[in-house]
């Protein structure tokens, strides 16, 4: 017996050994058919009876379509397309078979041909205020840290590692800064990524200045987490409005953490900006004070609204001083690079806003600057309002 | 240049390193507990003077804040009251607790102290009896963050040096009790003459 017979024998022996398999079950091509109907007329014993009979029955069946050919010149075309619409659908691995019966295949009801648009979303308003951080996209508007709406909270900070608060200014990093009214939490957002939260419901303390802020102290633990804040505020009664300085975070246990300086503050509202901007006269405001990494370092920022919005400022410390100016947007602002002095490499950059209120404004803004000969400078500063220039 | 000038020269570099760190090393800001005797007598009063020096971090008008944590054995000595020095403010009456090892603490909150000076006076009744001293420790009371800050021109953190104060309590001299006794001795004389 040719190898070939031999193996197709022992095909259908083991399909035939396979417990449930019955004969009929099985798939032998047209060619296997014929090639085993050959080996049963040469040897009669060689291929099961039943086969032969399945054989003959199959082959017979191949003919009988190519006998009527008119008789589905319409499902023709779709068994062919769809293998699940033929008699062997149901051995098929690409068709559901006799599942059809007992469930859908997993591609679910089919699609209405108009679907009707739900606006029966469950609302939860509750959850809103925990979603929202009222801090924009950074790089929104060309501002790197992103811009302050007006009328929000806004702030920005610095971040080092350790609890210090300061380091060089290479590792410093900065962060947009979100302050409780009542200071008994703050949130951190640095730019280049992550999120720094303080516990909740920090312990806070007010005394007395010899200048025109109150002080606040505010810490508290939860577990080994630890949190602080020691802060110049203004408030308006008890609501604090304007807060600059020190803020800390970390892990007793792990000795982890995370330290650096703000200046936070309610951007001045939209009503506010109008009537800065109305009139078409330009409206200048002048802020000047100590920044907060060094306080050595006296910064004065002019501001001007109306038709010749801008803005244009300096930075004097005993080791260098360096200028800079820009646009404003809105409550914020920011600076070009055409306007930096000629010590600051290119790449410096400026950015705050105009926070407060009409009788308590101030700026909040940072610096970070590479200086010729000094090296890379980074600050943050919150910036009273001074007695400026008058009304042009 | 010969070896030896070379040796001589390393050598005088090496100290003037050493002189240079040693200054620095002496001009870190300070706070320190200041006995107004260094003796005290059993049953007698002990005055600490709490002292700062952060004029290397700030100028001399610079205000300070800070938490400091008093800590003492409660069998030796008894916290009697904190008197703030001129302007300085107290976040409320000193908190006076348990610290770890059965000591006793007072732990003090205190703003717009100067930058130099006296920040206070702390006083104590002295319970021990003579021949042995009491050790005061003193420390920040928030040994993570640091709580000291210079206040002004804007909050600025500074980690001083602490030190404590150690006290030897003594019995009253010879000349103290012989006048003593010398008083009571007259006293029951002049007694004596009234009654006769």
């Amino acid at each position: 017996m040719p190898f070939r017979y031999r193996f197709l024998s022992l095909l259908a022996l083991l399909w035939l050994a396979s417990a449930p398999v019955q004969a009929a079950d099985l798939l032998l091509s047209d060619r296997d058919c014929r090639e085993l109907l050959a080996q049963h007329a040469a040897e009669p014993g060689s291929v099961p009876a039943r086969i032969v009979a399945d054989c003959r029955e199959q082959l017979a069946a191949a003919q009988a379509p190519a006998a009527a050919p008119a008789a589905g010149t319409a499902a023709a075309p779709a068994a062919s397309a769809d293998p699940c619409a033929g008699p062997n659908a149901a051995q098929s691995v690409f068709c559901w078979g006799p599942w059809a019966g007992l469930a859908p295949a997993a591609a679910g009801e089919p699609l209405p041909d108009n679907p009707v648009e739900t606006t029966d979303y469950e609302q939860r308003p509750e959850l809103a205020a925990e979603f929202d951080n009222e801090v924009e996209p950074l790089d929104s508007g060309g501002l790197p840290l992103g811009s302050c709406a007006p009328g929000a909270p806004c702030g920005f900070a610095t971040v080092v590692a350790g609890t210090s608060s300061s380091g060089p200014a290479e590792d410093t990093r900065f962060a947009r800064f979100e302050l409780a009214t009542d200071g008994s939490r703050f949130t951190l957002r640095p730019t280049d990524g992550g999120r720094i939260d303080s516990v909740t419901g920090m312990q806070t303390r007010i005394t007395g200045r010899p200048d025109q802020f109150e002080n606040l102290t505010a810490g508290g633990s939860d577990g080994d987490e630890r949190s602080r804040l020691v802060a110049r505020i203004l408030r308006d009664p008890d609501e604090i409005l304007l807060a600059a300085d020190i803020w800390g975070h970390g892990n007793a246990a792990t000795a982890a953490a995370q330290s650096g300086y703000f200046a936070w503050g309610r951007a001045v509202t939209q009503a506010d900006l109008d009537a800065l901007n109305s009139g078409g006269v330009t409206r200048s405001l002048a802020f000047s004070g100590p920044m907060s990494v060094d306080n050595a370092t006296i910064a004065s920022l002019q501001l001007d609204f109306g038709p010749r919005a801008g803005w244009s400022g300096s930075w004097d410390n005993p080791a260098w001083s360096f200028s800079a100016g820009g646009r404003i947007s809105g409550a914020n602002f920011v600076s070009e690079p055409g306007r930096f002095s000629g010590n600051v490499r290119p790449g410096g950059l400026v950015q705050g806003a105009l926070l407060g209120r009409p009788a308590s404004r101030a700026v909040a803004h940072i610096i970070d600057v590479q200086l010729e000969n000094i090296g890379r400078v980074r600050d943050v500063g919150l910036l009273p309002e001074v007695a400026g220039p008058p009304v042009n | 240049m010969t070896g030896t000038t070379r040796s001589i020269r390393l050598v005088y570099a090496t100290l003037a390193c050493c002189l240079l760190l040693a200054a620095q090393g002496s001009l870190a800001a300070s706070v320190a507990l200041v006995p107004a005797a260094a003796q005290v007598q059993p049953g007698g009063n002990l005055d600490l003077v709490l002292q700062i020096d952060a004029t290397d971090v700030g100028s001399m008008t610079d205000l300070v804040q800070g938490q400091l944590l008093i800590e003492f054995d409660p069998a030796l000595a008894s916290f009697l009251g904190f008197m703030p020095a001129a302007g300085v403010t107290t976040g409320g009456a000193p908190l006076i607790g348990t610290a770890p090892g059965g000591q006793r603490s007072v732990t003090l909150s205190l703003f717009n102290a100067p930058s130099s000076g006296p920040m206070g006076i702390l006083a104590f009744a002295i319970d021990a009896a003579a021949g042995g001293s009491i050790a005061f420790g003193l420390r920040d009371a928030d040994e993570f963050f640091g709580s000291f800050v210079l206040q002004t021109p804007t909050n600025q953190p500074f980690f001083p040096a602490f030190s404590g104060a150690n006290v030897q309590v003594v019995p009253l001299p010879g000349a103290a009790w012989l006048l003593l006794s010398a008083l009571a001795l007259a006293g029951r004389l002049q007694s004596g003459r009234r009654n006769s």
